[in-house]
């Protein structure tokens, strides 16, 4: 098995042979980020081909400073969200009021289990703007005042969505912890 | 001592101290907790890629390699110097004046020069070949074999080769029998024999020359097919001008159209910035075209011109500058010796803000934002003898922030010398033709003037020809319709709709923005043909 450092150097020399190895070591990972990003597969795919294309294009300007990994995931994470600039209009502007209904009560969170499936699931219900903040800021760890200047927008916006995100997914998470449940008792009868 | 322990024993009660924690705690923690191990999971997820999505990125990527040059792949750039090796090679080739325009074979016998007009009839000299009735010859327009030398007047070395060719070989002595008295039974027997001989190539032609190769039949006897082959070549017609004298130097000038974006994957935000802070604006183009027919309706154009690509560069930024002052001022009351351990008592106040709009003679304005702090600090020594100290010093201290607003507009041009490569395809017939044409133009950077976002300072601009690296080599694809109009016999006017695209990334490669210049745009000219 080649070292990823001299994969990377037969990327940049164009290598189809090598851009395939680098495309096998990476794509699940990268999938799973876009899936998180995107609302639908076929979009999540889309920013999946897009992200490859942009990162073997520019794979040149990598100078082997910095972990690998992180660049990519970057380039996927700045595909993603002008993917979202360019198909999306006034995404951080979604309604409050319809978030009312979504308000859970305060539940001990260690007693519901979930698959990455279903966590995956209930993140693609997430309405765009809440989906692109809680990623940026509950996954990939960025602060606030990053998110607002990522995404062109304020400070207060990015908490705001944030809020509304992770009440969108408590009232989701427990309505799904709910139907296991119901699930699992008819099965006990 | 005493009172040491009674403060330590009555803390020390606060030990066992139990506080009801608020209903809903556990629910945030175990929620706060949760997520992050929601996020954890996710941050290293993976799922499984179906092998079709590596399909299309290789399809992608195969693309774009052949659009970008590297020395490694074949790319259109190889593919360009190919076809235009093999066009000079086609052309030296073609217009060699020393290979003659047509091969003939012994066969050659009739002749008929009739105004612009050559006529060549082919019939085989063996002797088995039956005899031409001239007169049947004379009804398809051709001449006897006796008839004298020829005097069309030829004014093309195409012309002129090929009528001394003809002549050379009726001078030459031939076995031919004249007799036609032949029967008509052997007559047709032989006949037969004539056209199957006749199907061998009688003479070769270049595909330039074919399209002038009209190939009829006609009647001996009224029974037998001759194959007959007429080079027409026809004087003063616009077909005959168009392929002989396929060369013409084109003038043009261009108009452009089209904004063009930054990218950047280091930094998109400052790609973003320069891209609000950039408009379109219209660009011009000029210069000289050489042009030559490759057939009768492909062409190939290469030329010199200037490109001076324009966008208008319109900025404001708000810039906060913070000026600050001390003005401080001392009171000093009495001093009295025996100082030791002083003790300092600050108060600080807060004074709200003087805003004040100065409105500059340019329409500009900037805001004068004073914040005043006043801190008064006391020093005061409070010892067990009746010296004391008690100084009191007051401290003044200005904030001046300034708001500046800044407005910059500057128009941005880059220059670059264009050569052109682009073939052509004409159609229609008359006056009117259309062409459609596509190619490369390959672009030599002269300068630039004008401004960009300053990477290190959002509020500041600087000039592009000096902190921009612009590559020294661009290459654009070029796409075009149009239709060209004949004024005179060897004067058109042209005038042409396009699209041009940078195929590389106009600045260097270490550079954090990224853009190529694309441009929609409209050329007009007059074409001069020799």
């Amino acid at each position: 098995m080649d070292s990823l450092e001299k994969i990377i150097k037969g990327c940049q020399q164009n290598k189809m042979k090598y851009q395939k190895m680098l495309y096998d070591k990476f794509a699940d990972l990268m999938f799973a980020i876009c899936l998180r990003y995107a609302k639908t597969k076929e979009e999540a795919e889309d920013i999946f081909q897009d992200g490859f294309v942009k990162v073997f294009k520019h794979i040149g300007n990598y100078s082997f400073t910095g972990s690998f990994e992180g660049w990519i995931r970057k380039i996927f994470l700045n595909t993603a969200i002008s993917h979202f600039r360019a198909n999306s209009k006034n995404y951080f502007h979604a309604e409050y009021e319809s978030m009312e209904n979504y308000l859970p009560p305060a539940v001990a969170f260690e007693e519901l289990k979930y698959t990455e499936e279903e966590l995956l699931s209930v993140i693609n219900e997430l309405p765009e703007g809440y989906r692109l903040v809680f990623n940026l800021y509950a996954v990939e760890g960025f602060k606030h005042k990053e998110i607002a200047k990522l995404l062109d927008i304020d400070v207060n916006t990015s908490k705001t969505q944030l809020f509304r995100a992770r009440q969108f997914l408590k009232a989701r998470l427990i309505a799904l912890s709910k139907q296991k449940r119901i699930k699992v008792d008819d099965r006990k009868k | 001592m005493t009172e040491k322990s009674n403060i330590d024993n009555l803390f020390e009660n606060l030990k066992d101290f139990k506080a009801k924690s608020p209903s809903s705690g556990w629910a945030n923690v175990s929620e706060k907790v949760f997520f992050n191990n929601i996020a954890a999971n996710l941050r290293r997820l993976t799922v499984k890629t179906g092998d079709y999505l590596w399909d299309n990125i290789a399809k992608k990527l195969l693309w774009h390699n052949f659009l970008h040059f590297s020395y490694s792949t074949f790319n259109i750039y190889y593919l360009t110097a190919v076809l235009l090796v093999s066009s000079l090679l086609f052309l030296n080739f073609s217009g060699n004046n020393n290979t003659p325009l047509l091969q003939y074979s012994d066969n050659l016998m009739a002749i008929q020069p009739k105004a612009n007009q050559v006529s060549i009839s082919v019939i085989s000299n063996d002797e088995t070949t039956p005899p031409i009735d001239n007169n049947a010859i004379t009804k398809n327009n051709l001449n006897s074999p006796n008839k004298s030398k020829l005097t069309t007047s030829s004014n093309t070395k195409a012309e002129k080769h090929l009528l001394e060719t003809i002549d050379n070989h009726r001078n030459t002595p031939s076995t031919q029998p004249t007799n036609t008295q032949t029967p008509p039974v052997a007559k047709k027997k032989k006949s037969l024999k004539l056209q199957t001989e006749i199907k061998q190539p009688l003479f070769k032609a270049t595909p330039k020359e074919k399209d002038f190769l009209v190939v009829d039949t006609f009647k001996v006897f009224d029974t037998i097919h001759y194959y007959d082959t007429l080079a027409v070549i026809q004087k003063n017609n616009l077909k005959i001008n168009d392929i002989d004298k396929g060369y013409s130097f084109n003038f043009y000038f261009a108009s452009l159209f089209g904004k063009s974006n930054f990218s950047s994957i280091e930094n998109p935000s400052l790609a973003d910035t320069n891209n609000k802070a950039i408009h379109g604006a219209m660009s011009i183009s000029g210069g000289i075209d050489f042009e030559m027919a490759l057939s009768k309706k492909i062409f190939l154009q290469t030329g010199i011109g200037l490109f001076k690509l324009s966008e208008d560069f319109s900025y404001k930024s708000t810039k906060l500058v913070v000026d600050t002052n001390v003005t401080p001022y001392y009171t000093s009351n009495t001093f009295y010796m025996y100082m030791d351990k002083p003790y300092h008592k600050t108060d600080t106040r807060n004074i709200n803000p003087v805003v004040t709009y100065i409105h500059h003679s340019d329409g500009s304005i900037t805001t004068d934002t004073t914040w005043y702090y006043k801190i008064d600090s006391v020093e005061v020594i409070l010892k067990d003898s009746v010296l004391y100290t008690d100084k009191d010093t007051t401290y003044e201290t200005v904030y001046d922030t300034i708001i500046q607003h800044y407005f910059y507009e500057y128009a941005n041009r880059y220059t670059y010398l264009q050569i052109p490569l682009i073939f052509g395809y004409k159609f229609g017939k008359g006056k009117l033709t259309y062409t459609v044409s596509g190619g490369i133009i390959n672009e030599f950077f002269l300068n630039a003037k004008g401004r960009g976002i300053s990477f290190t300072d959002a509020y500041e601009v600087v000039d592009v020809g000096k902190e921009f690296p612009f590559m020294k080599y661009n290459v654009s694809y070029y796409l075009g319709a149009g239709i060209e109009y004949k004024l005179e016999n060897n004067i058109s006017f042209f005038a042409e709709g396009f699209y041009r695209k940078n195929a590389n990334n106009a600045f260097k490669k270490n550079f954090v923005l990224r853009k190529r210049f694309a441009n929609y745009g409209i050329k007009t000219g007059i074409k001069v043909h020799f």
